[in-house]
């Protein structure tokens, strides 16, 4: 049967209908997929209120994080693209790129639980290293530091990579 | 006149469903990578990023569907319409700011910056959408909605 008038509510409401399939067999395909991204990155759940989690992440620069890497048993971790940490790196870095902990596979790549850990990326780009902190605190790591100003400003320094 | 539009009609239909059918599943093979493909525009955050890396695929994987099977042809078609035009708006942006990026429209994991041949694609497929939805509903009155 025809319509004599353009049926526009009828199209709006698939329209949404589709759009709300969509989501949720994405959310769905997503939550199963290996390589999905983890929930914490879909909701933004960074837990900023460091006492809830009995954890606590510090920003330092580079110089504290070379004064710390004498002092305590720090394991460093790169969470950059494979190729720019094969080019080089802060020495005695690990390698756990960013895209393991947006899937969750970073687990199985991190250091001894519990210990101290220092992470950095390119540039330091805070609300991902937050976002990788609420992950590490899950994991049990209860000293978490960031390089302020990520491998950049580690490079400037002149500091030893390898 | 009726029979070469209703030609005209399914055989756009059914490219664009076919495309949008393989961009989808191209998509979902790497949500990470897709995500990331999306960030490069800058123009949404990371979290933003996330969501439209996992509704696109499947919304055009069920959009092509449709397109395909004819089933809620005016809505899928004015749902590829709307988003052939975001891309589009999408790739202007950053070709105006020059942003050094690939395009990611059709394969996430495309190498190579925004050229002229991915820029042309899109115009053509954003085109054919418009064309149809016309196509369609000149056709209102011969077939059922």
């Amino acid at each position: 049967m025809p319509y004599s008038s353009f049926p526009t509510k009828r199209i709006l409401t698939r329209i949404i209908l589709i759009l709300l399939i969509s989501m949720v067999f994405g959310l769905l395909y997503n939550q199963f997929h290996p390589n999905g991204l983890h929930w914490r990155y879909l909701f933004n759940f960074t837990a900023y209120n460091q006492d809830l989690v009995g954890s606590h992440y510090v920003v330092i620069s580079a110089d504290s994080a070379m004064v710390l890497m004498e002092v305590k048993n720090l394991n460093i971790i790169d969470t950059r693209l494979a190729e720019d940490y094969s080019l080089d790196h802060i020495i005695g870095s690990v390698h756990v790129p960013l895209q393991y902990f947006l899937t969750g596979q970073f687990v199985k790549k991190l250091p001894e639980q519990g210990s101290s850990v220092l992470l950095y990326d390119e540039n330091g780009d805070l609300d991902m290293l937050k976002f990788t902190f609420s992950l590490l605190s899950e994991q049990g790591y209860k000293e978490v530091y960031f390089l302020y100003g990520g491998y950049f400003s580690w490079l400037a320094k002149g500091f030893p990579i390898e | 006149m009726q029979i070469k539009s209703g030609v005209l009609l399914l055989l756009s239909r059914i490219i664009l469903g076919i495309v949008f059918l393989i961009s989808g599943i191209l998509k979902l093979i790497d949500p990470v990578q897709f995500s990331e493909a999306i960030l490069n525009y800058q123009v949404v955050g990371r979290v933003l990023s996330g969501w439209i890396a996992v509704i696109i695929p499947t919304l055009e994987i069920v959009l092509g569907l449709g397109l395909v099977s004819g089933v809620w042809l005016p809505e899928a078609l004015i749902a590829t319409a709307g988003l052939y035009v975001i891309f589009d708006v999408m790739i202007a942006q950053a070709l105006l700011r020059g942003l050094d990026i690939s395009c990611g429209c059709f394969n996430p994991s495309e190498s190579g910056p925004i050229d002229f041949f991915k820029i042309m694609q899109n115009l053509i497929l954003t085109g054919l959408s418009f064309g149809s939805v016309f196509l369609l509903f000149r056709q209102t009155d011969k077939i059922k909605i």
